[in-house]
């Protein structure tokens, strides 16, 4: 968490099209953060924001039609959009691990799960497989799987899904990564598995110093789990900030209506404020600030130039030029 | 659509009148049958719902909380009648429905409405959104086909979208869009049971905000009873008058929702809401969270005793050796735990089958 060191991840001026008839430049807009060692990073906002898109950028796994137009992704110190597949490959996997949402799409159901975490040191570490089976027995315990040793040979079907999200996590740390991408880890469990598998990712990033970032757009989450956070509306970074300061002093009227959004504890049954309209489709972006006809403060002429990353003197960033000049103050605290 | 919407001022006037959409279930039990021998008997049995009692207060919300596998959803089926107890009685405003076939059964189907979690799996995909707001008003005889676009478009606009939006198909639609077109359908018969199966589990937290408003306005305004079930602690708490709180087929827990989310007695209670993160970096760091220990027991052969027993922070051996009952420890505050009252049956006695 040092910023003096170089950036574990440094993401800076990411900019992704999507090609073809109906494409959309500038799907994801200059998107630039960083994660350092050790550190747990959020990438929150709505469906269709580009979390996800961005997150699969960084492994290099952009679905077909969509092209990095600009920008780098820098991973200890290497550009990874400038590296050939091969290289990457053994990034994706190796240094990086990735943990998605349905662990029961994620994991092949033909194979066990002895095996596929096995797989993975295999293919990047070269392993005999008796000698990979060892290590996944180990990497099973690791993650909190009782009975280790029967459950290599289990097939993911077998295990409830809290169970196959921590073969997930297993098959992600396989191969000791210093980063690890978790696509909404949590969002398709109960709660009470939820607190486990953040307990889980906690863990590892204390004994481990891995560093985690974590798509969401579960803000209790966020709170629970990160240091700091990266909030996305429409394809761009509208607000990063850490994570106490983001839920007391948000800096985007986006991140201000989300928490506002949060149905609160003493006042069940009123009225909840929401965020009028939804996000853009992809071809429909304002050509001004991406969020103004949604904002609760727009109509201003600023609204309609497009908007810039300012960092504010304390250190947060805001893509709110009413924001940035102290024109607009918003309402401070989580709780309103 | 005219006399419709004079038909439900109508009723809501009626609704306040006789306190329609009570609800009564008394011993609810429904098992699946998890194999058969080759005769096709069940060999092994689930009891997805074992002796459950819930009311719901005619024009009131009652939330149904616990984790996947507690039969929350199997008891939202059986009250809205999409599934037939093996035991226990459902009364609906002082008629018991249980055993209701056929023609009653069709008859009463209107006054029982249910909004289901997945907006993408519960429309058809074929056919346009007015047909699907406004068939429950043909199947049942109270429009002609000539008057299903005004009707479609009068109950898309109450569940506050463009009324345009019924000329076109389920996917045109967002997720929030479409869970207000199924609530419009279940709307259009006016029923006094809204049953919402987890309603704003598959919606992003600002779409979330706009379904419980609705949802909260709906109620105002024609005063239907809700049963929501959900996983969602955010959600219940801040519609429901009541809550009750499931784990493996049973009530563990029920009362006024401030009482049981500001002071919950069980300790299953405690150990799941611990476990939401609550949205504040300030607070979550103070919360001590209740680790539960082990994973959830097989439904298919639960604990004896308490079947909470083998996660329980607080069991006793008596846990092992008495089946716990709901009892009133507060006034309207049920809890089944020895913990909380004596009130249970010895083991051997509780017949298993």
């Amino acid at each position: 968490m040092n910023a003096t060191h170089e950036p574990l991840l440094a993401v800076d001026g990411l900019t992704i099209d999507l090609t073809g008839p109906g494409g959309q430049p500038g799907l994801v807009q200059d998107v630039s953060f960083e994660v350092h060692a050790g550190e747990s990073v959020a990438l929150i906002g709505e469906s269709g924001c580009g979390k996800t898109m961005t997150a699969m950028a960084v492994l290099g796994l952009l679905p077909a039609g969509f092209r990095v137009a600009g920008g780098s992704i820098r991973f200890q110190g290497r550009d990874l959009l400038a590296c050939p597949e091969r290289e990457l490959r053994s990034v994706r996997g190796g240094a990086i691990g990735a943990v998605f949402q349905e662990p029961m799409s994620s994991l092949d159901p033909t194979m066990r799960v002895g095996d596929q975490i096995a797989e993975a040191r295999r293919l990047h570490l070269g392993e005999a497989r008796k000698v990979a089976l060892r290590r996944a027995r180990e990497l099973l315990d690791r993650v909190g799987i009782p009975n280790a040793e029967k459950r290599l040979a289990a097939y993911p079907h077998e295990l409830s899904g809290g169970m196959q999200q921590r073969v997930m996590i297993a098959s992600a740390i396989a191969c000791d990564p210093q980063l690890v991408l978790a696509d909404e880890p949590t969002t398709a469990l109960d709660v009470t598995i939820q607190a486990e598998i953040l307990e889980l990712l906690r863990d590892l990033r204390r004994e481990q110093g891995i560093a985690v970032l974590l798509v969401t757009h579960d803000l209790g989450v966020v709170a629970d789990f990160c240091d700091r956070v990266v909030a996305m509306y429409a394809g761009a970074v509208v607000e990063r900030s850490d994570v106490d300061r983001l839920f007391g002093r948000p800096a985007h009227p986006y991140t201000r209506a989300l928490l506002d959004a949060i149905p609160q504890n003493g006042r069940p049954r009123t009225v909840l404020p929401v965020i009028r309209g939804r996000v853009p489709a992809a071809g429909q972006f304002p050509t001004g600030c991406r969020f103004e006809p949604r904002c609760a403060h727009g109509g201003h002429e600023r609204c309609l130039q497009p908007q810039h990353e300012a960092v504010l003197p304390d250190g947060r960033a805001t893509r709110c030029a009413r924001v940035a000049d102290g024109d607009l103050v918003l309402a401070e605290g989580g709780a309103r | 659509m005219t006399d419709t919407s004079a038909h439900a001022a109508g009723t809501a006037q009626q609704i306040t009148g006789a306190a329609a959409g009570s609800l009564v279930a008394r011993g609810l039990t429904k098992t699946f049958p998890l194999s058969r021998n080759a005769f096709g008997r069940p060999t092994s049995r689930l009891r997805a719902v074992d002796g459950v009692d819930l009311d719901v207060t005619a024009g009131t919300t009652v939330g149904v909380v616990g984790e996947s596998g507690s039969g929350k959803t199997t008891l939202g089926r059986l009250v809205s009648l999409l599934e037939r107890p093996d035991s226990g009685s459902i009364v609906l405003d002082g008629r018991d429905v249980t055993r209701l076939r056929g023609k009653g059964l069709t008859a009463l189907r209107p006054r029982l409405q249910v909004v289901f979690q997945d907006p993408f799996g519960s429309l058809d995909p074929t056919k346009s959104i007015a047909h699907a707001v406004a068939e429950p008003l043909l199947v049942h005889g109270r429009i002609r086909r000539s008057q299903m676009p005004a009707a479609a478009e009068e109950l898309v606009a109450r569940v506050g979208l463009d009324p345009a939006l019924a000329r076109r198909y389920p996917e045109q639609l967002s997720g929030g869009q479409r869970q207000r077109v199924c609530i419009a359908r279940a709307l259009a018969l006016e029923p006094w049971l809204l049953v919402a199966d987890e309603p704003t589990s598959a919606l992003d937290l600002s779409t979330r905000s706009e379904i419980l408003n609705l949802l909260l306005e709906l109620q105002q305004d024609t005063g239907q009873s809700i049963l929501l079930i959900s996983h969602d602690f955010a959600t219940v708490q801040h519609l429901a008058h009541r809550v009750a709180v499931m784990y493996l087929g049973r009530i563990v827990e029920e009362g006024p929702t401030e009482e049981v989310v500001g002071d919950p007695l069980h300790p299953y209670t405690r150990a799941l809401l611990s476990a939401v993160p609550v949205p504040d970096p300030v607070v979550q760091r103070t919360r001590r969270r209740i680790v539960l220990h082990g994973e959830t027991p097989n439904p298919a052969n639960p604990p004896t005793g308490c079947r909470f027993r083998t996660r329980c922070g607080a069991a006793t051996p008596s846990c092992a050796q008495i089946d716990p009952m709901p009892a009133e420890v507060r006034p309207g505050h049920r809890v089944a735990c020895l913990l909380h009252s004596d009130a249970g049956t010895p083991v051997s006695a509780a017949a298993p089958d």
